[in-house]
């Protein structure tokens, strides 16, 4: 069976290593990491991840405005977004884009895994 | 629910995303010195050395954020966000602009959720020993809060603005 491969977009490179740890000691593969939006749109296509997981305040454009790009490119992207930001009104924009989810920063790693799951079987139901 | 904020509010809510995130990131416990304890040379002290990160919020709470961070405190935080391995020089403020980037992103969702109302923080900025930074309004207005923990001290200013509806063009 294949493993469900994840594109990491955060300038942080703790944030990256924590979520690359993480995904691969539970059966993920992590197939990138991009430092920004401009390198995670770029990567999105050349390696077509199941599951990006993408902060939202990053240098150049920010997360959200990297999810909207994109969504518009491939509608079905499966995006997860994380950010210290988690107040309602964050979620709100977040949701306002097409996406479900925010995991506030520093995560709870079962609630990411658990976000995460949630994400692949409602991709595989599609 | 929206609800009005004084300066008490807004320095107990920094106060809180500071110890609860060090707890929660790098394990370690921060503990707030009381006014009445702080010597004024303090302030003189840690302007001269040490690691800076300045962030700013703009929107209903337009603020400039500075973290002094002395020499043992940024060490301990950086190799413990780095699984225990001392960064390189070029990488030390990659990790301290996620810790001021983490804590004060906590502080301000929670203000906003308080208010109701949205502030967004700019990306942190990270200064070296002999860079300069103002910290011109020190000691006029804006908070001023002094941590010592097991391994070192931090020290954070916060000056701020909470914009009212009218300049926010309600």
């Amino acid at each position: 069976m294949e493993k469900t491969t994840i594109l990491v977009v955060d300038d942080s490179p703790f944030a990256s290593k924590q979520i690359q740890d993480l995904v691969e000691e539970n059966g993920y593969e992590m197939i990138g990491y991009a430092k920004n939006g401009e390198e995670g749109i770029h990567m999105y296509e050349e390696l077509h991840p199941d599951i990006v997981v993408m902060d939202i305040i990053m240098p150049g454009i920010d997360g959200l405005e990297t999810a909207e790009i994109l969504l518009k490119k491939d509608p079905d992207a499966t995006i997860l977004m994380l950010s210290s930001l988690c107040d309602s009104g964050t979620l709100e924009e977040v949701k306002a884009i097409g996406l479900k989810y925010l995991i506030p920063k520093p995560w709870e790693d079962d609630v990411l895994l658990a976000t995460l799951e949630m994400l692949i079987k409602q991709r595989n139901a599609k | 629910m929206e609800s009005v904020i004084d300066s008490e509010k807004v320095d107990e809510t920094f106060d809180t995303a500071f110890c609860e995130v060090t707890k929660k990131l790098v394990n370690l416990e921060l503990q707030r010195v009381a006014e009445e304890d702080r010597i004024t040379a303090e302030k003189e002290v840690i302007l001269e050395k040490g690691y800076r990160e300045e962030i700013e919020t703009q929107g209903h709470i337009n603020s400039r954020i500075v973290c002094h961070f002395s020499d043992e405190l940024y060490r301990y935080i950086t190799d413990t966000m780095n699984n225990g391995v001392t960064p390189s020089e070029e990488e030390i403020h990659l990790f301290l602009n996620e810790y001021i980037n983490i804590t004060c992103g906590h502080a301000i969702s929670s203000l906003n959720n308080l208010t109701g109302k949205r502030s967004r923080l700019t990306i942190p900025k990270f200064y070296r020993n002999d860079d300069q930074l103002e910290l011109t309004n020190l000691n006029e207005e804006g908070r001023y809060l002094v941590y010592r923990s097991t391994t070192g001290m931090l020290h954070v200013f916060l000056f701020y603005s909470l914009q009212t509806d009218q300049e926010e063009g309600r």
